[in-house]
Order: structure tokens, then sequence, then C-alpha cells
């Protein structure tokens, strides 16, 4: 076969091979981009074949309650992921503000009742948290995984602080209905997520500031010279990342009605991979909000699916470890970078 | 005769208090009591149920009179030791320690450590096996948490509140960690006194609240017959109790540890049974036989070898009991042991053998 490739293109000019070559690239990278939608219709179709629940309504309801909080997350590692940069503070900023908003709004710890307006002082303040974030990484020229990390660290310790110890059980009735309530089967909280992914995607798709962020990704030095601010840019991303992270938090509160700072433990590493199952890179410039979208569905089908099939607990991990596996190498870009990291 | 009699037992009842008040206060302390200093090494602050350890420890510290601080590691094993052995550079054979250790494993490691210094510690809820305090006239004693019988105890009340049949589904803790291993064993041993309870799917939710919210909502798809449920922590308990509200389902379930938020859902009927594992216990006693040890009110080699294997008192928390156990543990923040009575701690004794 390959023989007679070579042979094929021994009778070429070189022009025409160069043409051949671009033309081959061209569809192996169509074939790469439909592959996490090829993904999805596979484990849908497996789900659907091997558990007659699958498909049942409340189980495709669940499914949808279940990606609600990863989609949010999906936004802030959208932005981050796109400019090659981590956000590890999103785990601590989620689990403040989980904290912070049992808090203040009614339970059973404190007096407060703040309702709606300390929900909207934890975005503010976790918002410029991630500013303040984006400053001393850009402006210290710190690399983003050491200082959201430290970050992360602040936030777990100051959400522990505002409990103290102990967490919060939420009364707000508010709370209740929201995680109840339904339009037409779809449970409010997932209608939230997806209202609060779609402003995501119509940011980095439709706006000068989307567009930066994919320039600074693709090539940081290239985009600082054709006049973007780098610098703002970025910190503007991290400030979104953690007004999301906020809010996947406070979802998160909404859900479990107990405020603590493990409300985000776990919860960032599982949305990265769902990212890069959905075709979304590592390195910066890849990806974007359709493979955030596919990659959270895929990850969130997977596992609702092995819980469907009952997989014996020990080994539950490592047959989701293998399956990730094997998605990722059939979606993932192969960057010319050596992989060290 | 009615008011002599009552008189009568008016007097006795101030008697028995007076001479309760005497024996309170004839616990003789050594004069330089407060040279001492308590160390109470817990995992991290975060954790509700480390925080009451740390507050059972400083308790009973207070008791005494000694100087107590808390010592967090991160659930490091390293980060532990070091702490210890900075908190031994400073107060010498001064310290001494109650320690709730970051791994099982670590717990060799800190009776070495201690017998190296000459400084008494008490372990506490982990002891790696074939460790035993006889081997260690440092290591005053070991307090665990009985999780094979409390298992069985919340195991029983969850069988009884749906009538000994039906499907039940078993949320177990973090793979590989002791106190989820027995509590996953205690459930499966409960299991053959049921002969009609079907147990139609066992999964982990590492202690999550999270994960066993998600768990329950497909499970409540898959098992529109479940007729209860099994986990081995009351976070991943309450997890799955949200998970049953918004379908509006309401099965009993049942937990283990105690924390604020369970000791609520069972005060609200959300939930069935909890163990309470009575940090406020374990850590309070643990905290006064270190200090009794250290200023040579107890010789631990005195004590015999298998008593020095305990396991320390726990509770059942059902409807019944919840409330006087709130106002206690959650709301007072101090249960009113008397940490000079040493022996209250003991439940029953550990395998000597293991």
């Amino acid at each position: 076969m390959n023989n007679k490739w070579e042979a094929s293109m021994e009778t070429l000019s070189v022009g025409e091979q160069f043409a051949e070559k671009v033309k081959d690239n061209a569809r192996k990278d169509r074939i790469r981009r439909m592959m996490p939608i090829i993904l999805l219709v596979v484990m849908t179709a497996i789900g659907a074949i091997t558990q007659k629940n699958f498909f049942s309504a409340r189980n495709l309801v669940n499914i949808l309650y279940q990606m609600s909080i990863p989609l949010v997350i999906s936004v802030s590692l959208m932005f981050v992921l796109l400019l090659g940069s981590i956000d590890l503070s999103i785990e601590g900023v989620m689990g403040f503000a989980g904290s912070f908003t049992a808090f203040l709004v009614q339970n059973r710890t404190n007096s407060n009742n703040f309702g709606i307006f300390g929900i909207i002082l934890v975005l503010v303040i976790c918002t410029c948290v991630g500013a303040i974030t984006g400053f001393i990484h850009t402006k210290g020229r710190i690399a983003s995984f050491i200082t959201t990390y430290a970050v992360g660290q602040v936030m777990t310790g100051v959400a522990v602080l505002v409990y103290n110890s102990t967490p919060i059980a939420v009364t707000e009735p508010a709370f209740a209905t929201i995680s109840q309530g339904r339009i037409l089967g779809i449970p409010y909280l997932t209608l939230m997520s997806f209202g609060i992914f779609a402003i995501g995607a119509i940011i980095l798709n439709f706006t000068a500031f989307g567009r930066a962020v994919y320039a600074i990704g693709d090539n940081e030095t290239a985009a600082a010279s054709t006049g973007i601010n780098v610098t703002a840019t970025k910190i503007k991303v991290f400030a979104l990342s953690a007004l999301m992270a906020s809010a996947a938090g406070v979802l998160m509160c909404i859900r479990l009605k107990l405020g603590q700072s493990s409300i985000g433990l776990n919860q960032m590493f599982p949305v990265v991979t769902s990212i890069v199952l959905g075709g979304g890179s590592l390195y910066g410039g890849k990806g974007g909000a359709l493979s955030a979208f596919v990659g959270v569905l895929v990850y969130t089908e997977l596992t609702n699916w092995l819980t469907l099939m009952g997989v014996d607990t020990y080994l539950r991990g490592v047959i989701q470890g293998i399956i990730i596996i094997v998605a990722v190498t059939l979606t993932i870009e192969r960057t010319r970078k050596t992989i060290s990291k | 005769m009615k008011k002599s009699l009552l008189a009568l037992l008016a007097a006795g009842a101030m008697a028995v208090a007076a001479f309760s008040a005497t024996a309170f206060a004839e616990v003789e302390l050594p004069e330089n009591i407060g040279e001492y200093h308590l160390g109470i090494c817990v995992l991290s602050l975060d954790n509700e149920y480390w925080a009451q350890e740390a507050a059972a420890a400083q308790l009973a510290a207070e008791a005494y009179g000694v100087p107590c601080d808390v010592l967090t590691c991160n659930a490091d094993p390293n980060v532990q030791l070091q702490g210890m052995k900075d908190y031994i550079a400073q107060y010498g054979d001064k310290a001494c320690f109650v320690v709730d250790p970051a791994t099982t494993a670590n717990t060799a490691s800190i009776a070495e450590l201690c017998e190296e210094s000459g400084n008494y510690v008490t372990i506490l809820a982990h002891r790696a096996e074939g460790l035993f305090p006889k081997d260690y006239p440092h290591f005053v004693v070991s307090l665990m948490l009985d999780d094979l019988a409390n298992g069985a105890k919340t195991a029983a009340a969850l069988m009884d509140a749906i009538g000994g049949e039906g499907q039940v589904v078993e949320i177990t803790g973090l793979l590989g960690d002791d106190s989820a291993t027995n509590r996953h064993a205690a459930f499966e041993a409960a299991k053959e006194d049921y002969p009609d309870v079907e147990v139609v799917d066992s999964q982990t939710a590492s202690w999550d609240q999270a994960q066993a919210m998600a768990l329950t909502e497909t499970w409540l798809v898959n098992y529109p017959d479940l007729k209860g449920i099994y986990t081995s922590g009351d976070a991943m308990a309450l997890g799955a109790i949200e998970a049953m509200a918004n379908a509006g389902v309401s099965l009993p379930i049942v937990g283990c540890d105690g924390t604020k938020a369970a000791l609520e859902a069972i005060q609200a009927g959300t939930m069935t049974a909890t163990i309470l594992n009575d940090a406020y216990n374990i850590a309070g006693y643990g905290a006064a036989y270190a200090i009794q040890a250290a200023c040579g009110m107890l010789d631990p080699t005195t004590i015999p070898d298998d008593e020095r294997l305990i396991f320390a008192g726990t509770q059942l928390v059902t409807a019944e009991n919840v409330d006087e156990i709130y106002e206690g543990w959650i709301v007072n923040g101090n249960p009113g042991y008397d940490y000079f009575d040493l022996g209250f701690t003991v439940d029953h004794y550990q395998d000597p053998s293991k």
C-alpha cells in the first residue's frame, strides 16, 4: 500500500506532491474532527443496546442532570485550555463558593438570609479572585499551574474557615424548588447550566475577546504583534474561569444543600479529560464549545452506563480508565511537540 | 410520712452530690502539670470529625490544666511525623500526644518515634497489624472504633426498617480504606441474617456526597422496587437523600459517623439511623490517657496487655435518641464526659491476636 503510494508520488512533480500531501492532511484532519461525534454516537448506541433503561425518559433526564455541573466547569476550562494554560484553582473556588453560599443563605447554622444577594456576592468575590490570579500569573510571570494551585489552596482554606469545620446545611426553600423543579421534565438546574454554557459558547465564538483567546492559544507572539492585549485577555480569562467555577459551586450547593470545601473535590480533572475526549488540546488553540459539550456528554454517559451495568465496584475504575485511554487515542490530535509533561 | 421520705431522698441526693464533688476534687494532679504539653495530631481541620477530635482533646487537656496544640498534616504521613518531632524538640519529655494517624502504616512509625524520644502517645482509630502497645512502653493505649460492630448495627437498623425483605443497594466508602472495608464486610455479614433481602448493586462513592447522589439517581431509575439504601458514611447518605428528594421518594437509609447534617436529617425524618463515632469519647479519653501517662499518674506497663487494645464507645443514633445527642454533641459541643474516669471509654477490647 505504502509502496504503491510512494510509486505514484514518483510520477508527480514536487508541486503536485505538496498538493497531495496537503489534501491528505486535510482528509485526516476531517476524520479526526469527526471522531468525537462518532464516539458520542457509539457510546450512546452501546448504552441503548446493552441497557434497556438507558434511553428511558428518566435516565435521559438523569444524564442531563448529572452533566449540568461539569458543563459549567467546562466553560472555565474551555477558555483556559485554549490559552494553553490550566486553572487548578477551580476546585478550591468551587468549594469556597459552595461553602460561602451556604453560609449566606437561609441555613441551620446561623441566622443569615441574604438569598439571591448572597449568591451575587459570592460570584463577585470569586470573579475578583480570578482576576487577581490572572494578574499574578501574567504580571508575575508565574506558570498558571503554580499560581492557580496556590490560589486553590487559599480558597479551600478560606472555605473551611467560613464554616468552621462543620458543613452548613441549607434550608433556603428556593434551593429545594430549583433542584426539584422541572420544565417539560427537564430540571431547572440543567436548564440553568445549559444557559450558562450557551453564553460561554457565544462569548468564545462571536466576540473579539473569544477570537483573541484562540489567537493567543495558537501563537502568542503572533497574536501580540497583531495588537491583541495578551495580558488583559489572559486576566479576563482567569476572571471568567473563576466566575464559572463559582457558579458551579453555587449550583453544587443547590444540588447538595450542604456547603463544604469538598464540594469542588475531584471535579476538575474529569472535565479536563472530557474536553480532550471531545477533541480539545492541552497545548492551546484547539478545541472550543463543541468539543467541551460533546466531551462532557460522552463522559457523563460513560459513568451513567457503568452504574446501570452494575459493574463490580473494584473493576469500575479499571474499565473506566481503559475506555478513556482508548477514546482519547482516537480523538486526540498528535502534536509535533514532544509529550513530556 | 411522705414528706419525710422526700426529705430523706433530697438529703441522700445532696450527700451523693457532695461526695462526687469531693471525689472529683480528690484526683490529685501533680503540681507541675502545667509544664506538660499535649499535641493533638489530626489530618486536617477541614473535616468535621477531625475538627471534633481536636476540640475533644482540647476539652480533656483543659480539664487537666495542660496546654494543648493542634498539629495538622494535610493527610501526609511524613508531615505528621515531622510535626511531632518539632513538638518534641520544643517541649522535650514534657510533650505527649494523641494521634489520629495519617495512614494505618504510619502508626508503626509514630510508636517508634515516641519510644525513641520517650514521649507518651495514644493512637486513635487505626493500628497496623502486629503493632501492640505491650511492645512499646510509651504507646499508652490503642483506641479504635469497631467498624464491624457499628456496620452490623446500622445494617440491622436498615433491614428492620424495610421489614426484612426487598431490594437494597449499598454505597461504600473509598476502596482500600480500612473503615470502608470493615463497614462493607459488616453489611455482607448482616445480609446473612436476612435471606429475603436482595442486594441489587454495591458501588463506591469514595465518601463523596455528589458521587453518591449521582449513583442514587441512576439506581432509582434502574430499580423501581428499591426498598432501602445502606451507606458507609453520612456524607454519602446525605447525597442519596437529596437524590431521593428530587425523585419524590423517601426510602429508609443509614449512614455512619454522626455528622451534624446527618443528625439533622434524622431529626427531619429523612434518614433512618447512623452511628455516632463520638470524637469526644475516643479523642478526649485518648488525650486523658496520654496526659496521665506523661505526668506519672498512670504507668501504662501496669495495665494488662490486652486492656491496652480498646474499642472506644459509640452510639447508634435513631429518631428516639437524636434530639438528646444533637443537644450535647452539636449544640453544646461538650457531652459532659468526666475525663478522669479512664474506664468510661472502654466499650470492649480488640482481638489481641491481630
